[in-house]
């Protein structure tokens, strides 16, 4: 009886309105569903690619004013010529010149045997200079000894700051002892007077000569 | 939903029964049935099961029908239901079928039109028969209401800009009921009335006194019912030509239209199909089954008593389930096109990121573009460059730093440096190398300076030397924030642990002059960590 009653108007039209609208609805929102994960997935990628490239446009920018604030560094290691064999012959040369130059009475070195150690790459500076190619070379130290005799001890630190910026490769000073002559007697006067070294200011100069040539496996290549 | 727009209409009278078959809102033939089901031809049978599809609508013209304005008292909609059934049970009680049609609210009633006609047993009868048929049940309608609206759509003049009520009479002879009068007011079922007075079409004369008197006392009614000067009359009466040419010549001046038609005209003005019947072209029963065919939405159909609960229910709820579905898909609606905004939205934020990824893109080759046109070859200065710095890691402070700060810091004072001792830590104590060797590779080393520093020879009392000491350890502190100075030797030794020799001579408390005061300062700076 009840399968054969037609429902009233108005519940026939709420059912067919159900009906209708679930349909549509539920395939609009399939297809919304779907829409909205394929964009927010290209979303995320695409905000990823935006972060990925602002990284890469501050680091090109830093790069960039880096390399252009560090030309003159660059320059002074060029000539320096920090990553060939350490010249010992052009760095005695040079200690000759400098002790003219700087009017040291005396003048002594004592090159030790050279090292070879591992270069030193986790420094921050160095990594963000991001140069693979510093792995293709060594640490090459040679301790020095200098002993150093002059009448002023300005000279004596004038001598060490242009032995630092002359010498080939890299100069790092790790002791410096100077000890001044407490008092002038007439005698020292004298000395000096007829042209003998009578140094009022003696000191003791180590040093850490250091450069960075290729490993040979490397300069074999 | 009914097969296609076909349906059949069951007309049961007091006097005949006639079946109408309609297809696409027009009637296309009609039967004539006996008075009792049990004695359906079976050609009538085999016509309603070729179309089993077609829905069966019951239209009832019998003489017994009631109609009463009743009103309910408001209450929530799920309790409508029982109260009318209450009421329809009080207005008519006993079987039969009943209807309630909410009519308007006024004040705190809700106005409804309580319908019912008894149920006889020949009306069980043919309710039974319908019952049986494999067709889909339409339902039970009251022929005067259903046929409410059929006198006012053949009248040339809807009735509008009148100031009073607008009545219509609709006049007709019904086979399966009589003489049947349907008067409308204002569009609303106001009376109806049923003789028994069969169509005479030998006798027309006969026939128009009938229809006048039963005219007169319809009026006579209505006038009881409030029909005052001021309103507007109209009547339709539909029979056959020989009938309304008489009436044509009568005095109609108590109605303002008299439409005088015949069946078959009005089927046609309406385009009903057949409504006229061959062998009694004066008889309205087709006319109206098929208007009641032809109405997409019928009137209001009646219930059985025992008719099902649950229909009753959807009946008189329907408004409000439809009410509450309509707001659900709206609100569905809403919630989807609010989420198809937000991904139309993503989608324009996407485009938005797209332009500053392309342009992202472009600063960035610009970026390398100009490091690569650098005048040095960048690869190389990279490299030079990290060299250089591995290379000096450990270096101390830049030596002419440490020496002019040392000046500076004793040129107030007239100091003269002394001795001076620079080393890094790899100098220092094999203690301390043992704890330089537990920190972690790449830091830079410790610094250590020892300087003596010559007071001027002037200075001769020991409290102004060692007040200078003391300037000079704080110029150095204050040149060398970085950096710990300590006096390691004061220009007199005054601490009364330790041992003190010494000699005064001329005044008392000088010092001699041929031995200045010196001071011994001691600068560390600890490691980075």
């Amino acid at each position: 009886m009840i399968r054969r009653l037609p429902l009233p108007p108005a519940v026939k039209f709420s059912a067919l309105l159900l009906s209708v609208a679930t349909v549509l609805l539920t395939v609009a929102l399939i297809v919304i569903n779907g829409e909205q994960e394929s964009v927010q997935n290209d979303e995320r990628r695409i905000k990823q690619a935006i972060q990925t490239l602002r990284i890469q446009l501050g680091d090109a920018k830093k790069d960039k004013q880096l390399l252009q604030d560090m030309e003159d560094q660059y320059l002074s290691y060029q000539e320096k010529s920090i990553d060939q064999e350490q010249n010992r012959l052009a760095m005695i040369r040079l200690l000759e010149e400098l002790r003219t130059k700087h009017r040291l009475t005396e003048l002594s070195y004592n090159f030790s045997a050279a090292v070879q150690k591992k270069l030193e790459i986790k420094d921050p500076f160095i990594r963000r200079l991001k140069s693979k190619k510093i792995k293709q070379h060594y640490v090459m130290e040679t301790p020095v000894k200098l002993e150093v005799g002059a009448y002023l001890d300005t000279d004596v630190f004038a001598f060490i700051e242009n032995l630092r910026e002359r010498a080939p490769g890299i100069a790092v000073v790790s002791r410096l002892a100077l000890k001044a002559t407490p008092t002038v007697s007439p005698r020292t006067i004298q000395a000096i007077r007829q042209g003998k070294s009578e140094p009022l200011v003696e000191g003791d100069i180590h040093l850490l000569w250091r450069s960075a040539p290729l490993k040979k496996k490397e300069a074999a290549r | 939903m009914f097969g296609g727009g076909r349906s059949f209409i069951l007309t049961i009278g007091d006097e005949a029964i006639i079946l109408s078959r309609m297809a696409h809102g027009r009637l296309i033939e009609a039967y004539t049935l006996p008075a009792e089901p049990s004695a359906m031809p079976e050609d009538i049978l085999r016509i309603l099961q070729s179309d089993a599809t077609a829905p069966v609508y019951v239209l009832l013209d019998v003489m017994e029908q009631y109609y009463k304005d009743d009103p309910l008292p408001l209450v929530p909609f799920w309790e409508r239901p029982a109260l009318i059934r209450r009421h329809l049970g009080m207005a008519y009680p006993g079987n039969g079928v009943k209807a309630a049609i909410p009519l308007n609210k006024a004040g705190r009633s809700y106005f409804h039109l309580l319908m019912g006609a008894p149920e006889t047993d020949r009306l069980a009868a043919w309710f039974s028969f319908v019952d049986q048929l494999t067709n889909p049940f339409g339902g039970i309608y009251l022929l005067p209401y259903e046929s409410l609206g059929l006198a006012g759509s053949l009248l040339p003049d809807g009735g509008k800009g009148l100031t009073g009520h607008r009545w219509v009479a609709l006049i007709g002879y019904d086979r399966s009921g009589g003489f049947r009068q349907i008067v409308e007011k204002n569009g609303r079922l106001a009376m109806s009335r049923l003789t028994h007075t069969p169509l005479d079409e030998s006798q027309p004369d006969v026939c128009v006194e009938d229809i006048l008197r039963d005219f007169k006392a319809t009026l006579g009614y209505v006038r009881r019912m409030g029909y005052v000067d001021q309103d507007v009359l109209d009547v339709v009466i539909v029979t056959s030509e020989p009938i309304l040419a008489i009436l044509r010549d009568k005095d109609w001046r108590e109605a303002r239209f008299v439409e005088l038609i015949t069946p078959e005209e009005a089927g046609k003005q309406l385009n009903l199909g057949k409504t006229a019947v061959p062998d009694q072209p004066g008889i309205a029963d087709l006319l109206h089954a098929a208007w009641f065919g032809a109405k997409r939405r019928k009137g209001q159909r009646v219930r059985r008593a025992d008719a099902d609960p649950v229909y009753a229910f959807l009946e008189m709820a329907g408004k409000s389930i439809a009410t509450i579905t309509v707001c659900l898909c709206l609100a569905a609606t809403a919630f989807t096109v609010n989420k198809a905004y937000g991904v139309m939205q993503e989608k324009d934020r996407i485009a938005t990121y797209e332009s500053e990824k392309r342009q992202l893109q472009k600063d960035v080759a610009d970026a390398k573009k100009q490091s690569a046109n650098l005048p040095h070859d960048p690869t190389n200065m990279r490299r030079l460059l990290a060299l250089g710095a591995a290379l000096s890691l450990d270096a101390p402070v830049v030596l002419p730093d440490l020496i002019n700060g040392m000046a500076g810091a004793f040129l107030p004072f007239e100091m003269v440096v002394g001795d001076l001792t620079i080393r890094t830590e790899d100098q220092m104590t094999k203690k301390t190398r043992r704890k330089k060797k537990k920190r972690k590779a790449g830091k830079k080393s410790g610094l250590f300076v020892e300087c003596e520093a010559l007071l001027p020879r002037t200075v001769l009392e020991p409290e102004h030397a060692l007040t200078l000491a003391e300037k000079g350890r704080q110029a150095l502190t204050d040149i060398f924030p970085d950096m710990t100075v300590s006096v390691l030797r004061q220009p007199i030794d005054i601490d009364n642990n330790r041992p003190l020799t010494g000699s005064i001579s001329g005044h008392t408390g000088r010092h001699s002059t041929d031995d200045p005061y010196s001071v011994l300062y001691q600068l560390t700076r600890e490691a980075a960590k």
